[in-house]
């Protein structure tokens, strides 16, 4: 068995991983408040006391809101523990798909090429403070213990893969099902490999009971508090919302919506868009050579652990095509690039033996290809990751010396947060303007317990002035997902109207175009509400404030 | 000849190739101006002060149909070098000599259309190019006209990089020295792509027919040096897996 050395092949490269992705100062800069605004709200109605689901319905994992509100317990509530959990979770995601790279990997020289690639393409300066994070950690996390137990047959490695395998699940139910398809695969393909030996039993029942040690008593939590029933409805209905809600293939006709459609963009290598279409140069041929060594009986450990890494990475890609130009994508990356470079050193050993036992020319130009190969592909990365570095330095410069070029869109100028709750967050002058003159407002003239409804995604409202939702459906476009919820909201917006509404009236880019959609509708059905009953008390940017025309009938 | 003295010599020859790819002059001579022109009567002028050495002229409007353009730099009609369509806005790429500019006299640039013209034009003149691109990084500037030893020679920056690079190869030496018996060899030869494509470069500069000249970010002259050294020292090490240890 392969030898590990505990600072050579993983605290340097952690290290690495965290020096490329520095960013002390992560918690200014431009607020994406459609992103932190699905959190926010939930965060700050778990902290009143309320049941995820029974009183705030989400539609993502229910950790993703009780891990930020337990830290917020800890360290106080503030925008920037939401900014640091995603922070310090996708480093952490980072950091576990190195040390799987690691895992699978011959050499130590292909861990340190993989960094600057894994890090430039995953950790973009749009998302790493406001998407994925401790989801994707999870779910890297368990195929990385479950390779250690495929290496060293450790069980209490199986089972803290099973442990993070219901913990990715509980965060979002994708990184659950990703991993735990991928592992279930991986036994079943040692099954059928070795079928004489009874191994694989008993290893997937390990598995399972770390799984059960998380989910029993999460489960039991939710049904209990009367949860249950909401959430298993939400894993049914989330999945198709790219079709029934927001109909991705409606607003993105120019990208691929499934891998046969992105095999057309493998004809346009120079085009940014050829990068949906590269995972399959990789995972086809794989495919094929697996199948090649399964039908020639040579699967051995170290296929089974790259069989299960592939599974995942293919899983996350795959998912990815709800939103291909999305997030999800980069997601999938980190596990893409394990397997490519996985590949490129299969290459790098094979050039090796041949340049040993017959250094013929033709194996000299194949170096050389290679050499080109894997030099370009880590040369362009460098310097993206030394991009976002410099970003770090220009956020530096904001907050010592107020300087925003770089940091901000050119122009704009920086400017400080003043609500208690994201006090002294640097964040460009126009977006503090805003959200400290509304946030101001709601703390003056509505009543500290008064429900606050915020339409239509604009919840960081309730979280930064501190008002409880005005329903359970926090984030309105959640009541559009189901038509009983969106029965149960209107009624609700009808029979028991809030007295306050803070409402952001313009209509999104993306709703001409969902017209017939129930999102759109509810939204305009919203607004036409609120333009009849209600009045404008104040505005401030793109915010209005609004209170009910007739206050008896509300009291009523 | 014996590849010790190469050793000592070829981290000399890089901290060379240092010093004169990567002059912190470059950031000081580098141009590059942006105006918003709005067109009266279907016009657009600028004048500027220019320094009496290669431009850019980048201009770049709404495409108008059935409408003409003329573009005038200092009284003379030019013609574009290169032209480059985005939906409906067309980019015109013009190089402008060193003799075109007027010394110690303002420069105008006129943009005259005939029939309808757009709102405004927008109007960039610069003196240097980033390759690839300026999202991708800032790191390797293409100048336009012949610039050498924009600041001098400087004596302190080249000993302390010839110091530093040799001390690396020397580490690198030490570590290998008992598990590789041709290591002085190899370190030779990891040096070599690198410094054989700084010198070409530096050649690039100093040929008077080539009419630019390219220059690093330290940056880029540390990163592409240790990944090109590293790669190559991994594909020429006679062990099956690259370099003992990796």
């Amino acid at each position: 068995m392969k030898r590990y050395n505990l600072y050579l092949d993983y605290l340097i490269p952690a290290g690495l991983v965290s020096f490329c992705l520095f960013q002390p100062f992560f918690y200014h800069g431009i607020l994406d408040l459609f992103e932190i605004g699905v959190y926010l709200p939930f965060i700050n109605e778990v902290m009143r006391g309320a049941s995820l689901y029974r009183d705030a319905v989400i539609v993502r994992g229910p950790f993703e809101i009780y891990l930020p509100a337990l830290l917020m317990s800890v360290f106080g509530r503030h925008l920037s523990v939401l900014h640091a959990v995603f922070y310090i979770t996708n480093l952490l995601t980072l950091v576990g798909a190195v040390m799987l790279a690691r895992t699978l990997f011959k050499t130590r020289l292909f861990t340190y090429l993989l960094i600057p690639v894994v890090c430039a393409h995953s950790f973009t300066l749009n998302y790493f403070k406001n998407w994925g994070g401790a989801r994707h950690a999870c779910g890297i996390a368990s195929i990385l213990f479950f390779v250690w137990f495929l290496r060293t047959r450790k069980r209490w490695c199986l089972f803290l893969s099973g442990m993070l395998t219901a913990c990715g699940f509980g965060f979002s139910p994708e990184m659950g099902l990703i991993p735990c398809a991928a592992v279930f695969a991986a036994f079943a393909l040692s099954w059928y490999v070795k079928r004489e030996d009874k191994d694989a039993r008993p290893d997937a029942l390990t598995y399972l009971q770390g799984f059960s040690i998380i989910a029993v008593p999460f489960i039991l939590h939710m049904a209990f508090s009367g949860a249950l029933g909401t959430y298993l409805k939400t894993l049914l209905i989330v999945p198709r919302s790219g079709r029934t809600v927001y109909h991705f293939e409606i607003l993105f006709p120019d990208m691929p919506h499934n891998p046969l459609q992105a095999l057309a963009y493998l004809a346009k290598p120079f085009k940014p868009e050829f990068m949906y279409a590269f995972p399959l140069l990789i995972y086809i041929p794989l495919s094929l050579s697996f199948l090649l060594r399964l039908a020639r009986k040579k699967i051995g450990e170290q296929d089974m652990a790259v069989f299960c890494a592939t599974l995942y990475a293919l899983g996350m890609y795959l998912g990815a095509f709800r939103q291909i130009n999305g997030p999800q994508f980069l997601a999938s990356l980190p596990g893409l690039f394990i397997i490519f470079f996985w590949v490129l050193e299969c290459a790098f050993l094979r050039f090796k033996k041949a340049q040993l036992d017959a250094p013929r020319r033709s194996v000299r130009f194949a170096g050389l290809c290679l050499y080109l190969a894997i030099f370009s592909v880590v040369f362009i990365n460098v310097f993206k990751v030394k991009n976002f570095l410099d970003y770090g330095f220009d956020l530096e410069r904001v907050v010592f010396r107020q300087i925003s070029r770089g940091a901000f869109p050119s122009g704009t100028e920086p400017g400080k947060l003043t609500a208690r709750r994201a006090q002294g967050v640097i964040v460009p002058d126009w977006q503090a303007e805003e959200i400290n003159q509304v946030v101001s407002y709601i703390e003056e003239h509505i009543p500290q317990h008064e429900p606050l409804f915020c339409f239509p995604d604009r919840g960081v409202y309730n979280f930064l002035a501190d008002r409880p939702c005005w329903s359970r459906f926090c984030w309105m476009d959640v009541a559009s997902y189901d038509q009983a919820w969106t029965k149960e909201f209107f009624a609700r917006l009808y029979g028991q109207s809030p007295r306050y509404i803070v409402a952001r009236m313009e209509e999104e880019v993306f709703e001409p175009f969902l017209k017939e959609y129930p999102i759109v509708q509810n939204r305009r059905a919203v607004r036409e509400f609120i333009s009849k009953e209600y009045d404008r008390m104040a505005s401030f940017g793109s915010i209005g404030i609004y209170r009910i025309k007739d206050v008896s009938a509300h009291e009523q | 000849m014996s590849s010790k003295p190469f050793f000592f010599v070829s981290s000399l020859l890089l901290a060379l190739v240092y010093c004169l790819l990567s002059d912190p002059g470059v950031q000081h001579a580098l141009y590059s101006e942006k105006w918003m022109i709005d067109v009266h009567d279907g016009k657009a002028s600028l004048e500027v002060s220019l320094e009496p050495s290669p431009y850019l002229l980048k201009i770049k409007h709404a495409i108008q149909k059935e409408a003409g353009r003329t573009v005038v730099f200092n009284k003379l009609p030019i013609e574009p070098d290169r032209r480059r369509f985005k939906k409906d806005i067309v980019t015109d790429y013009f190089y402008l000599d060193a003799a075109s500019i007027e010394p110690l006299r303002d420069d105008t640039v006129e943009v005259a259309f005939q029939g309808t013209a757009p709102g405004d034009v927008d109007i960039r003149i610069s003196n240097y190019q980033i390759v690839p691109n300026e999202t991708l990084s800032y790191d390797v500037f293409v100048m336009f006209g012949k610039r050498m030893n924009l600041s001098g020679f400087p004596a302190t920056r080249f000993a302390l990089t010839w110091a530093l690079l040799f001390a690396g190869n020397l580490v690198v030496f030490l570590l290998l020295r008992r598990k590789e018996p041709g290591v002085v060899s190899l370190i030779n030869r990891a040096n070599a792509p690198f410094l054989i494509a700084g010198a070409l470069l530096v050649l690039i500069n100093g040929v008077p027919f080539i009419p630019y000249s390219i220059f690093v970010s330290p940056f880029c002259f540390l990163a592409t040096y240790l990944l090109s050294f590293i790669l190559v020292l991994a594909f020429l090490c006679p062990r099956e897996e690259g370099i003992h240890g990796l």
